[in-house]
């Protein structure tokens, strides 16, 4: 290959223009040197050194590329180029993100027979926690899978349709387009959160400036990417799994919670006759996921008597396993709502859903007895929640 | 360096004047350009193109390719109306420029 046809393929490999225009530009430019060569010939020097300094007088490929660009493309380019860039990104990223979607699902349900086969051959009882937390985090692992080739496609599409090149854009497109992927995945989702998730919409956005940064990533090596962040993922509920197993014995522990409330289940004894009544009922309405309409009614209004400053209270409580118990040194209940008594009934509505990291609760009902101990009046059992909100708000709520 | 970058700010001034003469194609324009000035402007052939292609992108002048008898074909530019009246506001402009210098810094005794 001779010096000059190498210069030729270096300023057609800089020339960020559609393919007649680059065709054109470089044809007049061989004519140039064509000339050049020919009148350096003519005044007597050898056709090495006429060559060499003709591709001198034309100076970098590089440079001379970037400027013809710079000529060719007006203003309307900068719009074209957020146009394109948009439109790929679009066009990638949506498909993408549905078939990773299904790849994840479908790894999960192999791995989930996988680890009640591993449980089984133990003899544990072994499952994936698949509540609606993980769910969403399973949805944002193919919105990261969506958001990886958007970047990518969205850099190559606006260096083609604004006459750039990738490395012009990449800074806009990341920019741009990380801020939309930002605000999609951090405000637009409002789904049921759980660490996970929350991990797996953070990084939607830095999915999006990684396929921007790596934008020539195609194929076989994608596919290794997105197969390690859902492996990654799959593992911890794997291992979130395993441990949802560990938790056993029977029963509430209470005991183990620093809080200044008495058990006086299973009966409830009244204080002006000594009559032993039964428990009040607990009835509750689920109007949602971590939200609950409760409504306790005792066998008589001697058993509220006295009672003040009812309450209704959700404490955290560990997943189920072989047997489930209550978090052990909670400080306070997690959600509260005052109740409405009259007679020998307590209503209320509590919604516990607002708290991150939450999985399980349990809803106890209390009150402020005559000595002026808080009491608990009747309990629920164990009921499953979820943080429900975006990541914003997940975040607002623990800095509360 | 202050030459390089003066030359380059006038370089579109220098083509337009020259194609105000008749179509040339691009290494022409720069061999006119240099027999104007007895051979003391010399416009970097790197700066040439780009000016030629911004000003057609303006539509200051025109290029069409030409074949040739002898050697590849070439595309010729020629000046175009609002080329010309491009030319005559930039010389107007250039001849006020070089009037206020030449009165601020004087001429060589």
């Amino acid at each position: 290959m001779t010096e000059q046809r190498r210069y030729l393929d270096d300023l057609t490999a800089a020339l960020p223009l559609p393919d007649g225009v680059r065709q054109e530009v470089v044809e007049e430019l061989a004519a140039h040197l064509t000339d050049t060569i020919a009148d350096l010939e003519a005044q007597g020097r050898d056709p090495v050194a006429a060559e060499a300094e003709a591709l001198r007088r034309l100076g970098s490929p590089a440079e001379l590329g970037r400027e013809l660009a710079r000529a060719h493309r007006g203003t309307d380019r900068l719009l074209a180029a957020a146009g394109g860039g948009v439109l790929a990104g679009l066009g990638a990223g949506l498909p993408a993100t549905f078939f990773a979607w299904i790849l994840v699902v479908v790894a999960t349900i192999v791995l989930t027979l996988a680890v009640r086969a591993v449980g089984a051959w133990l003899g544990l009882s072994l499952q994936l926690s698949t509540d609606a937390g993980w769910n969403t985090a399973l949805t944002a692992l193919g919105l990261n899978g969506g958001a990886l080739l958007a970047g990518g496609a969205a850099v190559r599409g606006a260096a083609r349709s604004g006459w750039r090149t990738a490395d012009e854009v990449r800074f806009g497109v990341t920019v741009l387009g990380g801020t939309i992927a930002a605000l999609f995945s951090l405000v637009v989702v409002s789904q049921a959160l759980n660490w996970a998730s929350v991990i797996a919409l953070v990084a939607v956005p830095v999915s999006f400036g990684v396929g921007a940064r790596f934008h020539r990533l195609r194929g076989p090596a994608l596919s290794t990417v997105m197969l390690a962040l859902a492996l990654g993922l799959l593992l911890a509920m794997g291992l979130g799994a395993v441990g949802s197993t560990g938790s056993s014995g029977s029963g509430y522990s209470w005991d183990d919670a620093t809080h200044d409330y008495e058990m006086i289940g299973p009966w409830w004894q009244d204080r002006s006759t000594g009559q032993a009544l039964d428990f009040p009922e607990m009835q509750f309405q689920w109007r949602g996921t971590g939200v609950d309409e409760v409504r306790v009614t005792a066998a008589s209004p001697a058993v509220l008597a006295g009672f003040r400053d009812f309450r209704l209270e959700a404490w955290r409580a560990e997943p189920p396993g072989d047997g489930w118990r209550l978090v052990p040194g909670q400080p306070a209940p997690f959600a509260m709502a005052d109740a409405v008594a009259a007679e020998s009934w307590v209503s209320g509505t509590i919604r516990f859903d607002g708290t991150p990291g939450v999985e399980w609760s349990q809803i106890v009902v209390t009150a402020v007895g005559h000595d002026g101990v808080r009491y608990i009046i009747a309990t629920g059992g164990p009921e499953q929640t979820v943080f429900s909100g975006n990541v914003v708000s997940w975040f607002a709520a623990l800095a509360r | 360096m202050l030459r390089s970058q003066l030359l380059k700010g006038t370089l579109p001034l220098m083509i337009l004047s020259v194609l105000a003469d008749g179509e040339l194609y691009g290494y022409e324009i720069a061999q006119r350009i240099r027999e104007r000035s007895s051979a003391l402007l010399t416009p970097g052939e790197g700066s040439l193109y780009p000016a030629l292609h911004r000003l057609e992108r303006d539509g200051a002048i025109v290029g069409d390719w030409r074949t040739s008898d002898r050697g590849p074909r070439r595309r010729y530019y020629r000046i175009t109306p609002p080329g010309s009246a491009l030319l005559a506001a930039s010389r107007a402009e250039w001849d006020s420029f070089t009037a206020v210098v030449r009165a601020v810094v004087g001429t060589a005794q």
